[in-house]
């Protein structure tokens, strides 16, 4: 099945079916791609078109939507991401100290503790389903308990609502509404007991201000499954397409699994992992004015899809863009996956450690990790991983 | 003592992704609003060389390294 690129959507069956060379294609074929799909709207697939765009929030603006592909309306809207200056860095401020390097530092031991536990969970029965036994409940347990402060008893709750949204946002508007809901209780139920103390992430959002006025409800639901969304999905993702590489890729099982492996060089083989495969692959803008992008017309309200993955596979970005070279130097690594720009993912930062950390957990008790499964089907979502990643392994003797 | 390189970080491109203080930690860190700074200009060799390799990892391009005249 080939992908019809005058019809291109980001979550076309055809395109999981030949993801990278079909944007391959479009890099070198149409860079600059309109496509007639839905109202229409343009594809960026360069490293530098997509990262010059990025930057230029005053042209090609957040607020009118972020999604690549049609969302079914919700009062409920991601900010910041679906925001623009100056509320965007208002938000930004109030959340940004929570997940800032040190404060993730902070966070390692129990990063650490929740992979363990998890991974003792099956260590010994030598076979796993890695993306659900693991993969999806350590980001969702961290961000739970060591962000929000809570159990992780609604996991599965939000997690429904996290699938719907990313697998069929045409028809989330309802997971919209409820996952907010949701999020509104925990405010309500903040407001009611007064601020916790230690001053965590909710009690930041009810003390921030805008123009002298405290977030509206809205907002702070907005931002509530925004964060918790960010915190859930990705690195579960990426953490899947990481496994997928060691059990498929023998030298990259021997590169990781090296007795002189360091945390040091596994974080740089984590950035590698993260530009060969970018888990939230693109995202959008709207442009709010004429503007040209090499010799092409982009009018005002024009919809822009940046293709972060298909940047970071660039060749004229990056020497041997479609290897996987785990030992490249982190100052050649300016890899998009966080995107770029003023809505750089928030959570960079503890999502680096909490794979680095993750793939250190599961090498200290697992080895001869295989794939056991014929096909590893990619999930055709705005976010992408494997479906289910069947394992089988050894335990290793502690 | 005058520097031998200079450090200029652009704290309006400068978007938070913290790649130079781990490019770099002995020269950079971050502030109270998420932003780089430089914690010392170059005085050494090595220190320029960190210093250049920062700026070449930065995904916003917000680090300049410019020669000691």
């Amino acid at each position: 099945m080939t992908v019809d690129l005058e019809h291109f959507w980001p979550l076309d069956p055809a395109l999981s079916e030949d993801y990278w060379p079909t944007l391959a294609r479009m890099r070198n074929e149409c860079p600059v791609h309109r496509s007639k799909a839905f109202e229409g709207f343009w594809v960026l697939t360069k490293y530098d078109d997509v990262w010059q765009v990025a930057r230029d929030y005053e042209t090609f603006i957040s607020g009118k939507g972020v999604s690549a592909v049609p969302f079914e309306e919700s009062r409920v809207r991601p900010v910041p991401a679906m925001a623009d200056p100056p509320f965007q860095r208002t938000l930004r401020k109030a959340l940004d100290p929570f997940f800032a390097p040190r404060q993730v530092e902070l966070l390692e031991p129990y990063i650490r503790k929740v992979a363990g536990e998890l991974l003792d969970g099956f260590a010994s029965r030598g076979s796993c389903e890695f993306m659900h036994d693991f993969s999806i409940h350590m980001p969702a347990r961290v961000f739970f308990e060591a962000v929000l402060g809570l159990s992780d008893a609604d996991v599965a709750k939000v997690r429904a609502w996290a699938d719907t949204m990313m697998i069929d946002p045409h028809n989330s508007g309802r997971a919209w509404d409820e996952f907010g809901a949701w999020g509104q209780a925990l405010c309500d139920d903040r407001r009611h007991k007064g601020p916790r103390g230690d001053g965590d992430v909710i009690d930041a959002l009810l003390a921030a201000r805008f123009e002298g006025e405290p977030l509206s409800d809205y907002t702070l639901q907005g931002v509530i499954v925004n964060i918790t969304l960010g915190g859930l999905e990705t690195t579960a993702m990426a953490l899947g397409n990481i496994l997928y590489r060691v059990t498929t890729m023998p030298e990259v099982a021997a590169y990781v699994t090296a007795p002189d492996m360091t945390s040091e060089k596994l974080a740089v083989a984590v950035e590698e992992f993260l530009r060969y495969e970018t888990p939230q692959p693109s995202i959008a803008r709207v442009a709010s004015r004429d503007v040209e992008i090499d010799g092409h017309l982009i009018r005002a309200g024009d919809r822009v899809v940046l293709f972060y993955g298909s940047g970071n596979r660039d060749g004229d970005m990056f020497p041997r863009a479609d290897e996987l070279v785990l030992d490249r130097p982190l100052e050649e690594n300016r890899h998009m996956t966080f995107g770029s720009g003023m809505h750089r993912c928030l959570g960079s930062n503890l999502a680096r450690t909490e794979i680095r950390v993750a793939l250190e957990e599961i090498f200290a008790r697992m080895t001869d990790i295989e794939l056991d499964q014929h096909e590893v089907r990619f999930r055709n979502a705005i976010s992408r991983g494997p479906e289910t990643l069947h394992l089988r392994f050894k335990e290793r003797a502690r | 003592l005058s520097p031998i390189a200079r450090i200029e970080i652009d704290r309006n491109q400068c978007a938070g992704h913290a790649r130079c203080l781990t490019i770099s930690p002995d020269m950079f860190d971050l502030d109270d609003e998420g932003r780089a700074i430089w914690l010392r200009q170059p005085e050494t060799a090595d220190e320029v060389e960190g210093a250049r390799r920062a700026a070449h990892g930065c995904p916003e391009q917000a680090i300049r390294v410019d020669e000691g005249s």
